[in-house]
């Protein structure tokens, strides 16, 4: 006869089996080229300043019992500024002399991968331009993404994490192709 | 309902779930999206030429399966991943890079291209364990075929990268041996260029 531990080993196991159990990093952040040749048009070329995590957001991902954390910096404000440097420079138009600078805090930044399946994550970050220190811009721009996913966590939790980068280009690209966006980098 | 019951429930619905699992084939999700940042400021040559980058929706979308570990497979999108790479190598090496649809793309006329630029990516992967699935080694060929605007073959860039990954290196990036080919594969197309320079001039 089993007692009530052996059963909650044989839990155990097969929640093992089923997950992949290992702590792991958001993929590091791919330039989206439709997002660099939009932003090729931007009036100005700027510098990227303080991003910051909003008080009560978690610093990082659950992805169905992993914590996803950011592969740059300490949190995921850290990886939006790296996002937002690497494609203003493929652009040419990153300059850390200029007087205009963009600045920012993440809002929402979240993944639900419990589905079986399908998944979905979103971002929503506020964003602030000041030239010379004279604000600009101010507004909150928000990207979702929906993906098929899986029962299988070592099938949905991978996925899961190749999505994070998708849903920061989203991010990025309501914020190029903002026309009061471009408009305050004139 | 008795203890022992309940047991052998619980584990003819795991051994049949792990038979599915195994039956399925399901294909682990892996990116081959390197670093591409080792790639900016790293071209040697820059050519006056404004060129067009060819990648078709349809192989943006294209998904390859290829073998992992323990009898299992990868899959992953090759052009969609590899696609800035291969832009910003060529960004290194040609004044201008346009994406375009194809040798027939209007912009190839309207932006005045000088060439057109196809890549064809080309993939391996392998593993010889038999309770991990991540390749420990991947390959990748890329074939940049170089027409002209007429469509005329002028050369062709081909550069192989190979990426290895052991365990302790991959337990917390399952992609790891993938993106490392990409990593060397970009790098040796940007020497590609430079080795075909005087053909591209």
């Amino acid at each position: 006869m089993f007692s009530s531990r052996s059963l909650l080993s044989c839990v155990a196991i097969a929640a093992l089996l089923l997950s992949t159990g290992c702590a792991i990093k958001a993929p590091q952040y791919n330039a989206s080229l439709d997002n660099i040749e939009q932003l090729k048009k931007a009036p100005a070329s700027v510098k990227v300043g303080n991003f910051t995590v909003q008080s009560g957001t978690s610093g990082s991902i659950g992805l169905r019992g992993n914590q996803m954390d950011s592969p740059v910096g300490s949190d995921y404000a850290a990886y939006l500024a790296d996002a937002l440097q690497k494609e203003l420079k493929l652009a040419g138009k990153l300059d850390p002399n200029s007087k205009l600078e963009i600045s920012g805090q993440l809002l929402k930044n979240d993944i639900a991968a419990a589905g079986i399946l399908t998944n979905s994550g979103e971002i929503e970050a506020r964003f602030v331009v000041k030239n010379d220190g004279v604000q600009r811009y101010d507004q909150v721009k928000r990207a979702d993404l929906s993906w098929d996913s899986s029962l299988l966590g070592y099938i949905a939790i991978p996925k899961a994490q190749q999505q994070y980068p998708l849903i920061v280009q989203r991010l990025l690209a309501l914020l190029w192709g903002d026309a009061n966006f471009q408009e305050a980098l004139k | 309902m008795s203890t022992g019951l309940i047991l052998r429930r619980f584990f003819g619905t795991l051994i049949a779930l792990l038979l599915a699992v195994i039956a399925s084939g399901c294909a682990h999700p892996i990116s081959l999206m390197g670093n591409t940042d080792a790639l900016i400021g790293a071209g040697k040559v820059k050519l006056d030429h404004a060129v067009g980058l060819a990648i078709s929706e349809e192989d943006r979308k294209r998904e390859v399966i290829t073998p992992g570990g323990g009898g299992d497979k990868v899959s992953y999108l090759p052009y969609r991943d590899l696609e800035t790479g291969i832009y910003i190598a060529l960004s290194e090496s040609f004044t201008k890079v346009v994406r375009v649809s194809g040798q027939q793309d209007p912009k190839v006329k309207s932006e005045g291209l000088r060439f057109v630029i196809t890549p064809q990516i080309n993939t391996t992967s392998y593993s010889p364990s038999i309770v991990t699935w991540p390749p420990t080694i991947f390959t990748i060929e890329l074939v940049c075929k170089v027409t002209d605007g007429e469509g005329r073959l002028v050369t062709e860039l081909r550069a192989m990268g190979e990426g290895r990954a052991e365990f302790d290196e991959f337990k917390s990036d399952f992609s790891l041996s993938a993106k490392r080919a990409a990593d060397e594969a970009l790098g040796k197309l940007l020497r590609s260029v430079t080795d075909n320079a005087s053909k591209l001039r």
